[in-house]
């Protein structure tokens, strides 16, 4: 088996054990219904005490050839109105770029929870998309409307 | 008030004291604490921690025994011989400590700093273990034997000489060593000399353990030792050495500690951490021993201790599925195994037990039937020929414990009555939730190992609550076949096929509106749910949808609970059955109109329906009669909105009724786009000759009109951004009635300004409509970039509004390079130099997205094929590409260089003189970069670095170019 196989084994293993309350992580099954190891389903709640409390955001987590020396790509499905979210849905998170913070001991978990983080920590630094970016920056009152709006669109239950 | 600094050994002692006293303010606690830790940072730490140690305080002594871990931890280097008389010291403290004979407080920190210490780099002798136990079992005085001695001793001699609580402390110093050895960084030499130190206390380890493992008293702290060396042993002994083998000695006589006469958790929980992180440390005669002592008596028992929630038979239930998950290729393959058939079905045992019902130790028994599917799947895949009977054999045995174990499992996520749900923290409904995950992972695995079994077997479950009377299982099985939606086999014949078509023409659906099973949790909601799932089969079943929208409408009108997956269950319907659905307009429209005066249709609710009834008028032709009443309701929301905002009667009212009628109008338009998957028929004299009378007719000025009206009664940007979202909607569209001619949208365009709410989004609408289907008139494009330059003059910088800026780039970049640049000759020069020294602006401001949006728009302009692009290349290239040198050299944040570098890449070859550009803007004089780069790279360097680039001609390479030099520029990184 592949270093990546292993490695993916490895992770569900350990995801299985232990993973964070109210996140979800899966490999998904291909149109055959084999079990694809390198695309993950995923779900990430939005942290409590924030404006994203009771939303659950699906995540689709596809991992390279070359992982763990790649890092994976995380995309919202459908994509997410953030500013740090491509509007393909793709993740701008330090961690997950290769040239920046991906380390190969970063875990799945580590990720999620970094995503999660980042749900209410935008990174005014690195925006991806300038619907959700411009209006963060300048008109809050609207941004959190429709984040508000978002969360119920997406609910935890 | 303020606390002073402690004065002396009394003050420090007084100020620890308090420390410890609960009812401290956080500020209090942390001006404490600050205090101390000045002291223990201090010169005088070492000495501190001395005195601190001889105090008749417990938390006097803990506090300083703490302070000679963070001595320890301050220092870089010891010198040989200090390392040495400390550990003596410690020693010394720890032997003082036994005899005080008190809790374990002070004796684990005392004993957790003695391991940091053996593990620092300046100690570099062996015998660890030895020299502890020697000295520690040394009689007589207080001085600490010379270090490194004790080796000459028989390891079991050494252990035999401890007292209790000798041992004890041993006990707890060998389990810090392996857990601090074990997280030391595994790349560092220094921890391989670690390793190989504590390696040769192996035999040490087992003698100790030999007495310890059958001693009650030691059994909690001897088992964390056990664990500790295990996992030590699986990151620092490798498997052909026989260090392992010294470990592993220790296996039987730990496993008869497992039903002891005290707590059974110890040994447990140490099996369960080696089975989950190490299984190959156990050879097979250990698996065998602990498969029998699973099956013992003991072990069966556990069945119905769980029935009482039983801390120890919890533990005992996790041993078991970790055993199961580290041997489950054996229990798939192993064929007439009893012992194998037993553990499966102390297993399954699990499952059923009644009344256990907490679901986060529930789930992991169906995530270890998962894992035996999920081999026993991968088993199928992979026969070999030479077992092939044997193979077979075990398939068909993995299909039926498979099968048990989805019946058991969809039995077991049944939802408990409603009284004990009302009870139910919001951590419990996710754990069910995480729970029935779990079930579907299995339940789709085993459509995979056992084609056409799951979803007939869940179906017949589904007729076999309904004849019990049994709405909890019910819920379940529907919701089991709903989970399974993407995998049934429809095609006809099918077993799927005949089950899901037996399902939904029995009379499930309609005893689901009975009053007597209304209550039932959840019931209704997963019904409407499975209809939506099961939308392919209604499309082959069209004859079964009357019934099923009758259904789902009056649930949605009867369940509040269920009403808004019923709406959204109709949606999906009509979007997918749409053809079928066409003589049912009116029906619809009915249902609409009856349900949206009630409670129960709120906004999303109403979207739902009105996409559904709108999917269905897209199929029907002509469209004029369904699109007439679906603006009519429109209008009608448009109305109340008036009249709530005249004379202001309740403006925030009558805006959000205006948001929400646009926002109906925008669901009615895109539902209205015909489906992408729609074959297109190339025969002309198919199409609808009504179609191309949608354009500028009635209809479409109706809209046009009613956008306006709402605009005008709240032009808010929720409003704007909403009226955007019409127009778009018909962008993609050839006919249709949202199908605007573009001249619509540019009036609507051209009647705002920088001033209008979320402007942002008005030119963002410029983009596609540029790129639609309709080519613009030249005049009108023309009218489109004079409007952008007049909003980019009235902005002034871009710094004013970024968001703008880059919407003004971008519309610009658009209409430049619009149908090849056609436009380019007639642009006269003054107004181009505005639009290109705007975009230069942008580039060198800080705004990532209009910077980002510039690089984008010169990438774009420099590979333009257009005679005229040379000459602007020639008169922009300087400028252009001294803002690249100004952002590269370090203005640019690390997120804008692969905007900048695919510039960079487009720049160099665009001219014979680029070269010269980049030289200049890199100079000494004259140059954009920050002293402090200049500084860092010497003009040498940024002459080799010019000549790279260039002699990478725009390749790959550029990218790690920039970003290195852009490190260097930032004095992050030395550029090579």
């Amino acid at each position: 088996m592949s270093l990546c196989q292993n490695r993916l084994q490895e992770e569900r293993k350990q995801w299985r054990r232990d993973h964070p309350f109210g996140f979800y992580a899966r490999p998904m099954r291909n149109p055959q219904g084999v079990l694809d190891l390198k695309r993950w389903e995923c779900g990430v709640p939005g942290k409590d005490k924030t404006l994203w409390e009771g939303g659950l955001f699906k995540l689709e987590v596809t991992f390279p050839d070359e992982y763990p020396t790649k890092p994976p790509k995380c995309k919202f499905v459908p994509p997410l109105f953030h500013p740090n979210v491509y509007p393909s849905g793709t993740v701008c998170l330090s961690i997950l770029n290769e040239d920046e913070g991906w380390k190969p001991a970063i875990t799945i978990k580590e990720i999620l929870l970094g995503i999660q983080s980042l749900l209410d920590e935008p990174n005014p630094e690195s925006p991806a998309q300038a619907d959700a970016y411009n209006l963060f920056k300048k008109d809050r009152a609207s941004y959190d409307r429709k984040i508000k709006h978002i969360v119920k669109e997406n609910p935890a239950s | 008030m303020a606390i002073p600094m402690p004065q002396s050994v009394h003050d420090v002692e007084q100020l620890i004291k308090l420390f410890y006293q609960p009812g401290h303010t956080p500020a209090q606690v942390a001006e404490i604490q600050e205090k101390l830790q000045t002291l223990q940072r201090s010169n005088d730490g070492w000495q501190l921690a001395d005195t601190l140690l001889r105090s008749d305080d417990q938390n006097v002594r803990f506090f300083g025994a703490l302070t000679y871990t963070v001595k320890i931890n301050q220092t870089t280097t010891f010198e040989r011989t200090d390392a040495d008389n400390l550990i003596d010291k410690l020693l010394e403290w720890i032997k003082r400590q036994i005899l005080l004979n008190e809790g374990p407080l002070v004796m684990k920190k005392l004993c957790s700093t003695l391991a940091v210490m053996f593990l620092r780099r300046e100690v570099t002798w062996t015998e660890i273990l030895g020299h502890l136990m020697h000295s520690l079992s040394s009689q007589g005085d207080d001085a600490v034997i010379e270090v490194g001695t004790g080796s000459d001793l028989n390891p079991m001699d050494n252990v035999s000489r401890m007292s209790p609580p000798q041992i004890e402390a041993t006990l707890e110093v060998s389990t810090c060593l392996s857990e601090e050895a074990s997280k030391l960084d595994r790349e560092s030499p220094h921890t391989s000399a670690c390793y190989d130190r504590l390696r040769k206390n192996l035999p040490h380890i087992r003698a100790l353990l030999l007495l310890t493992l059958p001693t009650p008293a030691f059994q909690e702290s001897a088992f964390r030792c056990f664990s500790s060396w295990v996992n030590f042993a699986r990151l620092g002994c490798e498997p052909s050495t026989g260090d392992l083998d010294i470990l592993r000695d220790l296996v039987q006589p730990a496993l008869q500690r497992i039903y002891s006469d005290t707590t059974t958790t110890p040994a447990v929980t140490a099996f369960t951490e080696i089975l989950d992180h190490f299984p190959a440390f156990l050879r097979p005669e250990h698996r065998y021993a602990l498969s029998e002592v699973l099956r013992s008596n003991d072990g069966r028992a556990i069945l119905v201790l769980l029935q009482e929630e039983d801390a120890d038979a919890i533990e005992l239930s996790s041993l078991l599925l970790s055993y199961g998950n580290a041997v489950v290729a054996d229990l798939v393959h192993d064929v007439d195994n009893e012992s194998t058939e037993e553990i499966l079905s102390l297993i399954h045992g699990l499952l059923k037990i009644p009344g256990f019902e907490d679901y986060d130790r529930l789930a992991p028994i169906v995530e270890f039937w998962n894992n035996f599917s999920e081999f026993a799947e991968n088993e199928t895949i992979s026969v070999s020929d030479a077992r092939e009977e044997r193979h077979l054999k075990s398939i068909v045995r993995a299909r039926s414990h498979v099968q048990q174990a989805c019946e058991e499992s969809v039995a077991k996520s049944v939802y408990p009555p409603p009284e004990k749900i009302d009870q139910w923290t919001d951590q419990n409904k996710q754990e069910h939730r995480n729970f029935r995950r779990e079930v579907t992972d299995l339940l789709e695995s085993s459509t995979i190992l056992v084609p056409q079994w799951t979803l007939p077997r869940l179906i017949e479950l589904t007729g076999s609550a309904v004849s019990r009377g049994d709405w909890a299982n019910l819920e379940a099985s529907l919701w089991a076949v709903a989970a399974l939606s993407h995998y049934a086999d429809l095609e006809p014949g099918k077993k799927d096929e005949q089950a899901v078509k037996a399902l939904m023409e029995s009379s499930v659906f309609s005893i689901l509106l009975k009053t007597d099973v209304s209550s039932t949790t959840g019931l209704q909601r997963t019904a409407v749910d499975l209809l939506g799932e099961y939308t392919h089969y209604f499309v082959v079943h069209p004859e079964d949808l009357p019934g099923v929208l009758h259904f789902l409408f009056s649930c949605l009108e009867s369940f509040a609970d269920a009403s808004r997956d019923a709406a959204h269950s109709i949606a999906k319907l009509c979007d997918a059955c749409r053809k079928h659905l066409t003589q049912s307009i009116d029906d619809l429209l009915e249902q609409y109109h009856r349900l949206a005066d009630l409670p129960i249709a709120e906004d999303n609710i109403q979207r739902y329906i009105l996409q559904a009834i709108a999917t269905v008028v897209q199929a029907t032709a002509p469209a004029y009669y369904g699109l007439q009443h679906l603006l009519g309701i429109v209008e009608g929301k448009i109305e109340v909105a008036r009249q709530l905002c005249d004379n202001n009667k309740d403006l925030e009212q009558g805006q959000n009724h205006a948001f929400f009628a646009l926002r109906c109008l925008y669901i009615i338009g895109s539902s209205l786009e015909v489906p992408a998957d729609t074959p297109i028929d190339l025969e002309e004299n198919t199409i609808d000759p009504q179609q191309d009378s949608w354009v500028g007719g009635p209809e479409q000025r109706r809209i046009c009109a009613d956008v306006a009206t709402v605009v005008r009664l709240a032009p808010s940007g929720d409003i704007i951004e909403e009226a955007c979202k019409v127009f778009r909607s018909g962008f993609s569209e050839h006919n249709g009635p949202f199908a605007f001619p573009p001249e619509y949208a540019i009036d609507f365009i051209l009647s705002t300004d920088i001033r209008t709410p979320r402007f942002e989004a008005v030119l963002h609408m410029c983009s596609p409509l540029l790129a639609g289907v309709k080519k613009l008139p030249y005049e009108r494009i023309a009218r489109l970039l004079q409007f952008v330059i007049e909003q980019m003059q009235a902005l002034g910088k871009p710094s004013e509004d970024p968001g703008i800026a880059q919407r003004l780039i971008e519309v610009s970049g658009r209409i430049l390079t619009h149908d090849e640049g056609a436009l380019l000759p007639e642009i006269p020069q003054e107004l181009m130099k505005l639009i290109f020294d705007f975009s230069i602006e942008c580039l060198r401001g800080p705004d990532p997205l209009p910077k980002h949006a510039a690089a984008s728009f010169w990438s774009a302009l420099l590979t333009l094929p257009h005679p005229a692009i040379p000459n602007l290349t020639a008169f922009f290239g300087p400028p252009l590409a001294a803002a690249l040198v100004q952002q590269v050299t370090g203005a640019a944040a690390r997120g804008d260089l692969i905007a900048l570098t695919e510039l960079i890449r487009k720049l160099v070859p665009a001219s014979a003189s680029a070269r010269a550009w980049f030289e200049a803007a890199l100079q000494d004089n004259g140059s954009d970069m920050e002293a402090d780069a200049k500084e860092r790279v010497g003009l040498a360097e940024r002459r080799r670095y010019v000549g790279q680039l260039f002699a990478g001609r725009g390749g790959k390479v550029t990218r790690r170019l920039v970003v290195e030099f852009w490190k260097k520029c930032r004095g992050l990184e030395r550029f090579t």
